[in-house]
């Protein structure tokens, strides 16, 4: 952590004799960069060079303390002011504290001693707050439209579309689409490109939770609440005040948790298990499934009311196989990622590789793409990522086979040759699992041997 | 440091360690800034601004710890609760002359202060 680097501080004294003291003291560490003001209009006028601590003298001669520093406060909140003063009235120290100040020294023996001490902390906490600052910058950029979805395809502008509509009102987005298309994701983006993005962003996955615990998740409870509760909790809805909370898989939730919760989202308010006191909320809700959820609510497993409330702004993520050649510009960032985070370069993406890429239908969409791609780049032996390097899992494999618009009769010789090599050239059982003659397959056989 | 001496420089010196540029510097800053903020209060008696004269003595009430002139120190809190309340304090005239005799004492022991350097 970089405390100890250069360090701005500006000294606000207009006792002549005071301010070369406090000069000499806080030069005496020779990372402090000092400038020096005798009243308040100055210091003011100089905050534009976003000093990294003041200490300001109580009385000046044309503001009070207490103005001053509630226009440094004004101006940048994190700036911290340590106030130097020549009396000891409590009453005052302890007001100037509620204001914003960071401590409150009196003139004399030891203010020297004090006073670098709270200089330390105070340039301890100025690189904290730098720190989550930049990390909350890093963030806000990672999440930024086309940074972290990409792509060129209809479909995908159209998302890009509902995504820039849903990010500037309250509205509560249900997000769907296959597993592994991006649903997380976008719900990031709509957090982290709204007004909400500096509060919390809170991700809940309801198939991740025993359905007895669902309840004391969302909404917390007092301790003492029910065996086992021995300290309060605080709720996810509670955490994600005043930003969002995502509920992922909320297909999965039960009938009687989904009652509870439209009754929180209906009437913006919480109640904590075991307690009385009504917690109002401020958090905007991002919900997300994998499954159809009004097929759900045809079927009895999904309330009708709820979904309805839960509809807002629908956003249906494409699956890959839907997005044409955005496979391959996420293949290319894929594989630029994954060079970064290790070190690597130059690595390319063959165009037999795309062309392998392209004829997949991606059952486990982006997700499958990636692992696929990093794969890929591990195995390649070469500047260039082939054909051979592209393996596909088979956990769905199957369903691909359409995807290759060949001719029947090469779908028929595909079929044979894979029971073939599953079952040890044995046509007899090949033959009865297909259901066809024996002859049949010694026919293909014959041809492929020709 | 004898008793009948007005000032104190064990906490300067304590302040300022090994660096006696800065002890200097320090009683130098002392002597050009005090005598202006003294004969302001005198001015400011005549015109009874009260406040005036509490902010003044206020102001220059830790510098007067530095040179240790603790005669001064009671004067000088008087004084500036006499501003505090804004109005005039019993003997606030007798009370800023004392605190004059008491200056014009320190500033020629500080002055030689300065030569023994």
């Amino acid at each position: 952590m970089p405390v100890d680097e250069s360090v701005k501080i500006f000294i606000v004294e207009d006792d002549p004799t005071y301010l070369k003291f406090l000069t000499h003291v806080i030069s005496l560490n020779p990372d402090h960069q000092i400038k020096t003001f005798a009243s308040g209009k100055d210091i003011l006028d100089a905050l534009y060079e976003h000093p990294s601590v003041i200490t300001l003298d109580y009385s000046l001669p044309d503001k009070s303390g207490e103005e001053v520093l509630k226009e440094i406060k004004e101006f940048d909140p994190n700036i911290p002011v340590i106030i130097i003063s020549g009396q000891e009235e409590i009453g005052i120290a302890v007001q100037l504290l509620k204001l914003g100040a960071y401590d409150y020294i009196i003139k004399d023996e030891e203010t020297q001693e004090r006073l670098n001490y709270a200089l330390n902390n105070a340039k301890k906490n100025v690189s904290l707050v730098n720190e989550i600052n930049t990390l909350k910058q890093e963030i806000s950029e990672k999440y930024e439209f086309g940074n972290s979805i990409t792509g060129n395809s209809i479909p995908i502008k159209k998302v890009f579309e509902l995504m820039k509509k849903a990010i500037n009102t309250n509205i509560t987005v249900s997000i769907t689409g296959e597993t592994g298309t991006g649903k997380e994701l976008v719900a990031k983006a709509l957090h982290y490109n709204s007004p909400r993005k500096k509060k919390p962003f809170i991700p809940v996955n309801i198939a991740a939770i025993p359905n007895e615990l669902i309840e004391s998740e969302l909404f917390g409870h007092e301790k003492g609440a029910f065996t086992g509760a021995i300290t309060r909790r605080l709720g996810k809805f509670e955490e994600a005040d005043g930003g969002s909370i995502f509920l992922d898989e909320i297909a999965e939730m039960d009938l009687n948790m989904q009652a509870k919760l439209l009754r929180v989202i209906q009437e913006r308010e919480v109640t904590r298990i075991g307690s009385n006191t009504i917690l109002p909320l401020d958090v905007r809700l991002l919900v997300a499934t994998h499954k159809d959820l009004a097929e759900e609510v045809k079927n009895g497993n999904f309330r009708e009311d709820l979904y309805y409330r839960l509809l807002g702004i629908p956003i249906h993520l494409p699956p890959l196989r839907d997005r044409d050649t955005d496979i391959i510009i996420l293949a290319k960032h894929f594989l630029n990622e994954f060079q970064k985070d290790n070190n690597l370069h130059g690595l390319k993406l063959g165009r037999s590789a795309q062309e392998k890429l392209l004829k997949y239908n991606f059952p486990g969409n982006v997700r499958e793409l990636k692992s696929i791609i990093e794969l890929a780049a591990v195995m390649s032996n070469s500047e260039e990522i082939q054909e051979d390097d592209i393996k596909f899992s088979s956990l769905k494999n199957e369903e691909n086979f359409t995807y290759q618009e060949l001719s029947l009769k090469e779908y028929n010789d595909r079929i044979i040759d894979h029971f073939l090599t599953k079952y040890d050239d044995n046509v007899m059982k090949v033959a009865e699992i297909l259901d066809i003659g024996k002859s049949t397959i010694y026919r293909y056989l014959k041809e492929k041997s020709e | 440091m004898s008793n009948n001496k007005m000032i104190d420089m064990s906490y300067l010196i304590s302040v300022c360690g090994d660096d006696a540029d800065f002890k200097q510097e320090m009683i130098d800053t002392f002597l050009r800034n005090t005598p202006p903020v003294l004969e302001d209060m005198k001015s400011s008696l005549s015109e009874k601004d009260w406040k005036k004269i509490g902010d003044l003595a206020h102001k220059i009430k830790p510098s007067f710890t530095f040179m240790g002139i603790s005669k001064a120190k009671d004067l000088i809190v008087d004084i500036e609760h006499s501003g505090r309340n804004n109005t005039e304090i019993e003997d606030i005239r007798d009370k800023i002359e004392q605190l004059n005799k008491i200056c014009i004492q320190a500033f020629n022991e500080l002055k030689e202060e300065l030569k023994t350097h």
